[in-house]
This record gives C-alpha cells, structure tokens and sequence, in this order.
C-alpha cells in the first residue's frame, strides 16, 4: 500500500516537473504587430532568450535595448530574442515597443497560457532556451548589473551548441 | 460546538475568496489610478503643506524627525 502511495505520488510530481519543458514549445502565440501565429517550436535549432515584458514594467525599458544589441552580437551564430507581452491594451503594448527602437520578435500570449507555464517571478523575467527548445536559465526581473551575467549565459549556450554542432558534423562525416 | 464548526466553515468560505494575483496579471494593479497616491509630486507637495502647518514632521515618508524643522 505504502509503495503504491510512494509510487503515485513521485509519478504526479514527475509529471509537473516536466509541464514547464514539454507544453511551452507547443502554444500559440499570435504576433504583436502583423504576421501569422507562431509557437516556440518555430525558434527550435537556435538559442533563444524570451523575454516576458509588459509595458507598465519599467525595466523593460532597459533591457530592450540591452536585449536587441546581444541580437545583434550573436544573431549570426543562431540566437534570438522573442519577447512575449500579455496587456489586454494592446496599443500600449504596441507603443512601448516601438518607442524602443527594436526590431526583435515580438508575440502576444493574451490568455496567459505561455506565461502560466512559465511562472515568472516578477515582470519582466528573461528565459533562455536551448537549440532544442529547453529552458536553461532564468533571469527574474532586470537590474543594472545583470547585463553582464545575462551575456555571459549566452555567450556558453552559443559556443557550447555551435562546438556540439561541429562535433556532431565530424562524428556525422566520420561514419 | 455548532457554533465553532458554522464559524469555521464561513471562515473557509470566505478564504477561498482570496486569490493570488500572479506578477503578470498585474496590469490594472499598475496603473497609477490604483496607487493609494496617483500622484507623487502633488502627495509631496501636500504633505509639506501639512506638516509646515501643524508645527511636525512624520507620519508619512522617511526623512527628518518630529522637531517641524525643514
């Protein structure tokens, strides 16, 4: 009895720790601006920082552009930056955006269905997604100071994807 | 003991009534019409008003002590 309980229980919280990895890549989100739905299984192949921002959060007005120069660095190498807004005012949502000067993807999750897997600790909160779509780390709220850290996790999931993907060529040319 | 079970259903009753507001729902409760001060430079303004009027200092803010100096 004892055993089935055990079993039961470890079962339901294998379940929930995985929810946060497995549902994300498939919801929809629509676009901010114009465009057509898209899902994070779209961005699979490149490492991917989504960024969940609102345009009462005033850090966002920070990280923008902080966010659109490592787009910028690193976009070559398969990075990306997706920011994810979820105002029911969408026109200012849309203003904030535009007033920064970005030109990162941007997508709109109204129903929460996004952020309620992620369940960011503060607005705004940065994720970073593995080439294969895997949460790898998270960057609650943004601080001046937190640029340098942000870049450096970066800077590890691009090089460290780009040696695997050459490793994987050799192995690949090898056979 | 009727009593205690009747209170301590209502009690759980209106518990369930509370609900967390998760940091990305957030949106109306930012507005500065939902600050207890929408606005902050007329909030100073006021209270320095107050306090040169009734000779003291505090109650409300952080700065100086209870002498009614500026």
């Amino acid at each position: 009895m004892m055993k089935k309980i055990v079993l039961s229980l470890s079962v339901i919280f294998g379940l929930s720790a995985n929810a946060k990895g497995d549902g994300l890549l498939s919801v929809p989100l629509s676009p901010l601006f114009e465009g057509e739905d898209k899902t994070l299984a779209d961005y699979k192949g490149k490492v991917v920082l989504l960024d969940a921002w609102a345009s009462w959060a005033t850090p966002s007005r920070e990280s923008f552009p902080f966010y659109q120069d490592l787009e910028n660095k690193y976009g070559k190498e398969g990075f990306v930056v997706v920011s994810v807004n979820n105002e029911q005012d969408v026109d200012a949502a849309k203003k904030f955006y535009q007033s920064t000067g970005v030109a990162f993807d941007a997508v709109r999750d109204p129903n929460n269905d996004l952020l309620k897997q992620l369940d960011p600790g503060d607005m705004p909160t940065a994720y970073l997604l593995d080439r294969s779509g895997k949460v790898t780390k998270t960057f609650t709220g943004f601080k001046k100071g937190d640029e340098a850290n942000i870049e450096e996790e970066v800077k590890k999931l691009v090089v460290k994807d780009d040696d695997k993907d050459s490793t994987d060529k050799e192995e690949g040319s090898k056979q | 003991v009727k009593i205690q079970f009747i209170f301590l259903t209502l009690t759980l009753a209106a518990l369930s009534a509370c609900a967390n507001v998760e940091p990305f729902e957030r949106e109306v409760l930012a507005q500065n019409q939902m600050q207890l001060d929408p606005n902050e430079l007329d909030a100073a303004f006021r209270g320095h008003m107050y306090f040169a009027r009734e000779g003291t200092h505090g109650g409300f803010g952080a700065e100086e002590g209870m002498c009614g100096c500026n």
